[in-house]
């Protein structure tokens, strides 16, 4: 209750200090706008005092510079010798009627140009000689009578208002005296000049240059104690020079006036009427001006900002005091909400606490310590406990008794739990601990405070289940910390951010050689790799942080120096306040680098020693068929530059059209039986060159076994098989010679032993003849020796030329093609001529190079063959030539002889072969033809369709068609 | 001895060396029909019957046949193989006589089915042992099938 009292006088203070500011604004408002309005008012007076002064002035001005224009055409007829001489001619002679219209024409148009209401001409008489317009009336009395004094004062003088006694009217007029001047100042007249107010004085004065209702401006003048009022006035009528008033008449504006006063004065006017005037002078004149107002007019507007004042005040009054009613209305209703709200929140604190009590999820228990005589704690009563108490401790109805019965033997298995309490309860210093409560097997965190002496509160918590997770939890840490130092990887977490390195295992700092101490205060990556690595370590681990993972090979520098390669993998981990960490394993990849380093050396080695024996090595996949190469590779197709792309296609392309499906077969078989791929063949290299090459290629199996690349090895074999070729040409040809030498020995040895044979039997058969006496067989043995005696011979003379022919080689000449066959013809000339044989000649001439006596053999023996063979041929022919085949020139021996058979036709070549037994000679004649053709590389064959159809020998020369190149020329 | 003599078809280009052949038989009396062809063409038209041996009566078929190797026209050697093809020749017993002691020639003759091999004495007696010889073994020990 004792905030509420205070804030009641609370309120209180507040109403009378809504009061106090109410009046301070009140006062305040009402002082500013009295202000306000005096500071106006000053202002205002002023201003409608200029405003009056000014025009005052105004018209003072005017009124001179007038007058001073009128005083100036006066100027113009006084002392003017022509005017004054033509007044004179006039005022002598009247009738002369060129000297008045003269002096009209002059006067007329002064009067008409200067609005002059009436100009005459008088003369010092005051008789009117002439009037423009014409009036007969007199002059006013007034102004006759001042004629003489005109005429006497030579000067021009300005008569002031005056009426016209005639038709009583107000003028004005300017008085000129005319003198003859020929005749010394002779007055001759005057010359009036006579103004009608009306015309333009009066309107003048009245004209009034704002918009006033009560503004005049009035002209007057002092005529002895009065002042006389010249002009109309806006509220009287018939005032001029009617309206008089005494001079003595001080709140008179005017009467101050005409006595000369100047200024602004406040004053009644001539209606009695209190009005606001401007006084002025007017100089070289007896008129006096006054600028009047009515005050009324002149203070209307001040009047009308007074009103406003007061409005504005008392709305401003009534706000503010509106303002401050409201605000100390709310503040009321603000003092009894929150009055209200305090009890509220009172009443539901106490039930909050009590349900607090009640369902806190921490055991409550509030307890009297008992002692014994030496004052020491022996026991303590449960004075009250809540519902978790008993769910958390389990026991139940302990209110009201010891805990020595509840939970007996506590205080000795429990000591340090009753001290606790003892010592909260005498000191008062409140403690808060866990503790193993043995004795009901529950570990608790218990906070005690003392509310009086002697008792104190026990709040607790069953943390049982946390102290088993914090036990687990420590097993996990154990669990987790041998992990991560059992690996021979390192592991180390870092804060990219910072650089600074979380942890590690005890692998990172063996292999590192520093401390823990020393990678804690150090810099990652910084500190561990050297600058050049430094960039790229950089690189990866913003790659990592980005795109979460990845792998980079870095060289750690130890403590020691050494450079270590360690592979790493790494992966962002979120720290538990949300920071970046990143999370490094890394392996030694040493043997791996040395492993890559020898590969990368033997394959160095193996590229030098390809590169050495001239190999190509390709890689095909066989998959898409594509394949990698070396430089060799492509070289050996041609190609001066690795090409960009190479496939199996390509190569096949490369591969001769003969050798191409060969090749393929052997890849498609090689694949199929996943066996390798040898082969050798022909290739046309992209220069055009065909080249034999070699290749050789063995299978890769991918983990299914299935192969998907070749790889091989591939040789350019040209040289190889020209050189193999070569060896077994000549090979072939030794073997040839062999078989031939064989055949010739078998031959040689055979045919001559024939003879031999013929010839010791047929001597045993002519000695048994002759002792028998037998002439007639003695006879026949003898002709058999003989001819076979004679058969030997020939048989020897032929192996002997034979034999010369490859051994006795005379050097090469340049001879004709027809001077061969001439010397053959030559030879055989005889047999020709016998047979009666027609020799023909066809291709032609050309030159050969060889040995002449051979050559000549050729054709020789040939064109003897034919003519032998001739048979029964009534018209035998033999025809001699070449002809062009190719690039060969073949030349034959062609007959109409009795031809040979075909299955004859290879044996005719032999040596002593005869196909007729009979036939003349050893047959040796074609032999020997074939072995000079061949000995110049060339070639022999014949043609014949059989008995009775003619032969033709064909056979090249090749060695002799070319000379060659160390031969002599003839 | 049954039946009739069996003629002797002599292949030998060389007309002395036939010469030889016949008087040893006369020496030695044999009466055998010796038929000479002088290459081997004339022989194989011989035992086939043609070319002017069309008539069987002038060419009875051989028991034996001589054959020399180097013959002109067509070889010994293929005379040989052409009657040891022949199922209605190769009963004949071919004797090879020649003069070449060349150890390819015999090879291929044997090789080829011939009956023995021959190689010509240049001695005369030797010669004439041979024919000798041949005749006993050929003509008299030797059986032939009728």
């Amino acid at each position: 209750m004792q905030p509420l009292k205070q804030r009641a006088d609370e309120s209180r203070r507040t109403g009378w200090s809504f009061l106090l500011i109410f009046v301070v604004l009140a006062s305040g408002i009402i002082s500013v706008g009295y202000l306000a309005y005096q500071s106006f008012e000053r202002h205002f007076r002023v201003e409608m005092e200029r405003q009056l002064t000014a025009i005052a002035d105004l018209k003072v001005s005017e009124l001179v510079q007038w007058r001073m224009e009128r005083l100036g055409d006066g100027d113009l007829f006084f002392k003017n010798p022509a005017f004054s001489s033509l007044v004179r001619r006039y005022l002598e002679r009247p009738e002369d009627a060129d000297t008045q219209r003269q002096l009209q024409d002059w006067i007329g148009k002064v009067q008409t140009y200067n609005r002059y209401d009436q100009i005459r001409v008088v003369d010092a008489q005051g008789v009117t000689r002439m009037s423009i317009p014409v009036d007969r009336s007199p002059m006013a009395a007034s102004v006759l009578k001042r004629i003489p004094e005109i005429l006497q004062s030579g000067q021009v003088q300005f008569l002031d208002f005056y009426r016209n006694e005639h038709n009583q009217r107000i003028y004005l007029a300017v008085m000129i005296p005319l003198y003859d001047l020929a005749d010394a100042s002779r007055p001759l007249g005057v010359l009036k000049l006579r103004i009608d107010p009306e015309v333009y004085l009066y309107p003048f004065i009245k004209r009034w240059p704002l918009p006033r209702q009560t503004a005049e401006t009035l002209l007057v003048r002092r005529e002895g104690n009065e002042v006389v009022f010249l002009n109309e006035l806006r509220f009287q009528t018939n005032t001029a020079l009617k309206l008089r008033a005494p001079l003595d008449r001080v709140a008179l504006p005017a009467a101050h006036a005409a006595l000369g006063h100047e200024g602004v004065m406040e004053g009644l006017d001539y209606r009695g009427v209190p009005a606001v005037a401007a006084l002025r002078s007017i100089p070289d004149s007896p008129w006096a001006l006054v600028a009047r107002m009515d005050k009324a007019e002149v203070y209307a507007p001040l009047r009308e900002r007074l009103w406003m004042v007061l409005v504005m005040v008392i709305v401003l009054l009534f706000g503010a005091g509106a303002g401050l009613g409201l605000a100390w209305r709310q503040q009321r209703v603000r003092f009894y909400q929150e009055r209200f709200q305090a009890a509220e929140s009172l009443r539901e604190s106490e039930q909050s606490y009590q349900a607090l009590f009640e369902n806190m999820l921490n055991g409550f228990a509030y307890c009297k310590m008992l002692y014994d005589e030496q004052q020491q704690p022996v026991d303590f009563v449960y004075l009250a406990v809540n519902k978790a108490f008993e769910q958390l401790t389990g026991l139940k109805d302990v209110v009201g008794k010891p805990v020595s019965v509840v939970l007996p033997g506590i205080r000795q298995v429990s000591p340090e739990l009753f001290a606790a309490y003892d010592r909260v309860a005498t000191s008062g210093q409140p403690e808060s601990f866990e503790f193993d409560l043995k004795s009901l097997k529950q570990w608790l965190s218990i906070a005690v405070y003392r509310p009086a002496q002697g008792y104190f509160v026990a709040v607790f918590d069953n943390i049982t289940e946390r102290k088993r997770a914090e036990v687990a939890l420590l097993q996990e840490k154990t669990f987790a910390d041998k992990l991560l130092n059992a690996p021979r990887d390192t592991v180390f977490l870092l804060e990219p951010a910072t650089g600074k390195p979380i942890r590690w295992n005890q692998r990172f700092a063996e292999v590192s050689g520093y401390t823990d101490a020393e990678i804690a205060g150090m810099k990652a990556p910084d500190d561990f790799y050297d600058a050049e690595e430094l960039k790229k370590a950089q690189d990866y681990l913003d790659k990592i942080t980005s795109k979460g993972q990845g792998v980079v090979e870095l060289a750690l520098v130890t403590k020691q120096g050494l450079h270590i390669p360690f592979e790493y993998v790494t992966t962002v981990v979120e720290s538990a306040e949300g920071k970046t960490w990143l999370l490094s394993i890394g392996r030694d990849v040493t043997e791996r680098k040395q492993a890559e380093t020898a590969l990368r050396e033997s394959e160095a080695r193996l590229n030098f020693a390809l590169e050495k024996v001239q190999t190509g090595a390709w890689d095909l996949n066989l998959l898409d068929h594509s394949a990698s190469r070396t430089l060799i590779h492509d070289r050996i197709f041609g190609y001066t530059t690795l090409l960009p792309v190479w496939t199996y296609e390509i190569f096949l392309d490369h591969v001769l059209p003969e050798d191409r499906a060969e090749v393929d077969r052997k890849f498609r078989e090689a694949t199929a039986t996943q066996s390798d791929w040898n082969f050798e063949c022909r290739i046309r290299r992209t220069d055009g060159k065909v080249r034999w090459i070699f290749s050789a290629g063995g299978q890769e199996r991918n983990a299914a076994g299935k192969p998907v690349r070749m790889s091989g090895i591939v040789q350019d074999i040209t040289e190889r098989k020209r050189i193999e070729e070569h060896l077994r040409q000549q090979e072939q040809e030794l073997r040839d010679r062999n078989a031939e030498l064989e055949r010739f020995l078998y031959t040689v040895s055979h045919d001559l032993k024939s003879p031999v044979v013929t010839v010791r039997t047929f001597l045993g058969y002519l000695e048994q003849d002759v002792a028998a006496s037998d002439a007639e067989r003695t006879k026949k043995d003898l002709v058999y020796i003989r001819a076979a005696a004679e058969k030997m011979g020939r048989l020897l003379d032929d192996v002997l030329e034979l034999s010369r022919i490859g051994r006795v080689v005379s050097p090469p000449v340049r001879i004709m093609f027809r001077t061969v066959i001439e010397d053959a013809l030559h030879a055989v000339a005889g047999q020709i001529a016998e047979r009666g044989v027609r020799v023909q000649l066809a291709g032609e001439d050309v030159a050969l190079y060889g040995d002449r006596l051979r050559l000549g053999e050729i054709w020789q023996n040939l064109v003897e063959n034919a003519v032998k063979f001739m048979g029964d041929q009534p018209a035998p022919c033999i025809e001699l030539g070449w002809e062009a085949r190719g690039a060969e020139r073949v030349f034959f021996v062609r007959d109409n002889g009795i031809g040979i058979e075909p299955r004859f036709q290879a044996k005719v070549f032999g040596l002593f072969e005869k196909l007729d037994p009979k036939a003349e000679g050893t047959g040796i004649g074609l032999a020997l033809v074939k072995r000079i053709v061949e000995l110049n590389a060339g070639r022999i064959w014949l043609k014949s369709a059989g008995l009775g159809h003619g032969t033709c020998f064909y056979f090249t020369l090749p060695k002799i068609m070319q000379q060659p190149e160390e031969g002599t020329k003839p | 001895m049954k039946g009739d003599p069996i003629v002797i078809l002599l292949v030998e280009d060389e007309e002395a060396h036939a010469e030889i052949v016949r008087r040893n038989f006369e020496n030695c009396r044999i009466a055998n029909q010796l038929i000479h062809v002088t290459d081997g063409q004339a022989a194989l038209d011989y035992l086939y019957r043609r070319n002017g041996f069309s008539e069987p009566s002038q060419a009875p078929r051989p028991g034996i046949i001589l054959l020399d190797l180097r013959l002109p026209k067509v070889d010994g050697l293929e005379v040989l193989k052409t009657v040891k093809n022949d199922p209605k020749l190769s009963a004949i017993p071919v004797v090879i006589l020649t003069t070449s002691k060349a150890e390819a020639d015999m090879v291929k003759a044997y090789h080829c089915h011939a009956n023995s091999y021959l190689v010509k004495p240049v001695d005369f007696t030797q010669f004439s042992q041979l024919m000798e010889t041949f005749g006993f073994y050929w003509l008299a020990w030797n059986q032939y099938p009728q």
